[in-house]
């Protein structure tokens, strides 16, 4: 009975913690405009991403819509506020750049969300065992 | 000493029985045992209580009602189905983390508007592209921030 009353509760706790990791506003969007004819969506992961000391690479952009753009933004500022560090830049203001660290997920990967507003609309998402000094290296 | 051993060994079937993991024989030589009145332990005579004094009599196949047996099996039940909930969560989760359901072996892709890119080597180049681009947005800022600052520093001359 007690072996029976572990694997009850394990599993339900493995349940509860794979629901919680998918949290994020902006995944939904990733899905979301894959096809759309103004958005660009990328995904790369795995070995891919070896180099880099990523395990993904999530990107969208949009071009020429409004409305998209303001989409991504609004879902970014809700998933900001769980960053524990931030680098914020406004411009006319706008949203001009934004570097989010949003900490461990419950697989001890380091996330990360990097923006760049204006015409084009970037977001890209990051997960990894990659430290916020390797993710800035890439753009210093 | 023997009937010890054998009162031991009923104790032992009374405890596999109430988890549910008795054996047809066992169970039958449990009953046998309960229905012989000379073992009177007190946990024999819960057992004979819970299962009811006819249903240890020889013919009978009344099962237990409201029993620990019972409680057991849900418990199994609820661990299978918990593992069943877990492994469908998780399947989702890696089908939701990866791609869209057509594309989701695949790890690497791209949409560039409406058009699907699944040749590695070009989504590599769009997303080194795409890295590059951030990375000119971010000298911008800094270029700008550095200059605020020697701006600053000036204007406190």
């Amino acid at each position: 009975m007690k072996r029976q009353l572990a694997v009850l509760f394990l599993s339900l706790a493995v349940a509860i913690s794979a629901a919680a990791q998918t949290g994020l506003h902006v995944a939904s969007l990733f899905t979301a405009l894959r096809g759309n004819a103004n958005a660009s969506v990328t995904c790369v992961q795995g070995r891919a991403l070896k180099d880099y000391r990523l395990s993904l690479f999530h990107s969208l952009t949009v071009e020429n819509d409004a409305g998209l753009s303001r989409m991504v933004e609004e879902a970014l500022a809700k998933d900001a506020r769980k960053a524990i560090d931030r680098e914020v830049h406004y411009k006319d203001g706008r949203l001009h750049y934004a570097f989010y660290n949003l900490g461990r997920n419950s697989d001890n990967l380091n996330r990360y969300i990097l923006f760049s507003g204006g015409k084009r609309t970037v977001l890209i998402y990051l997960e990894g065992k990659a430290g916020p000094e390797v993710i800035n290296s890439f753009f210093k | 000493m023997e009937n010890n051993y054998n009162e031991k060994y009923l104790h032992r079937l009374i405890e596999l029985y109430f988890e549910g993991a008795t054996t047809l024989e066992q169970e039958a030589l449990m009953r046998r045992m309960l229905a012989d009145g000379s073992f009177r332990s007190t946990q024999a005579d819960e057992a004979r209580a819970v299962l009811g004094v006819a249903a240890v009599l020889p013919g009978h196949t009344v099962h237990a009602h409201g029993s620990r047996r019972q409680w057991s099996l849900s418990l199994r039940v609820a661990a299978v189905a918990a593992v069943l909930i877990t492994t469908g969560i998780l399947t989702g989760y890696f089908t939701r983390h990866t791609s869209s359901g057509d594309i989701a072996s695949a790890q690497c892709f791209a949409y560039v508007g409406t058009e699907l890119v699944q040749d590695r080597n070009k989504v590599m180049e769009i997303m080194e592209s795409q890295l590059a681009d951030m990375s000119a947005v971010a000298d911008d800022v800094n270029r700008d921030l550095r200059n605020t600052i020697v701006t600053i520093k000036y204007s406190e001359l």
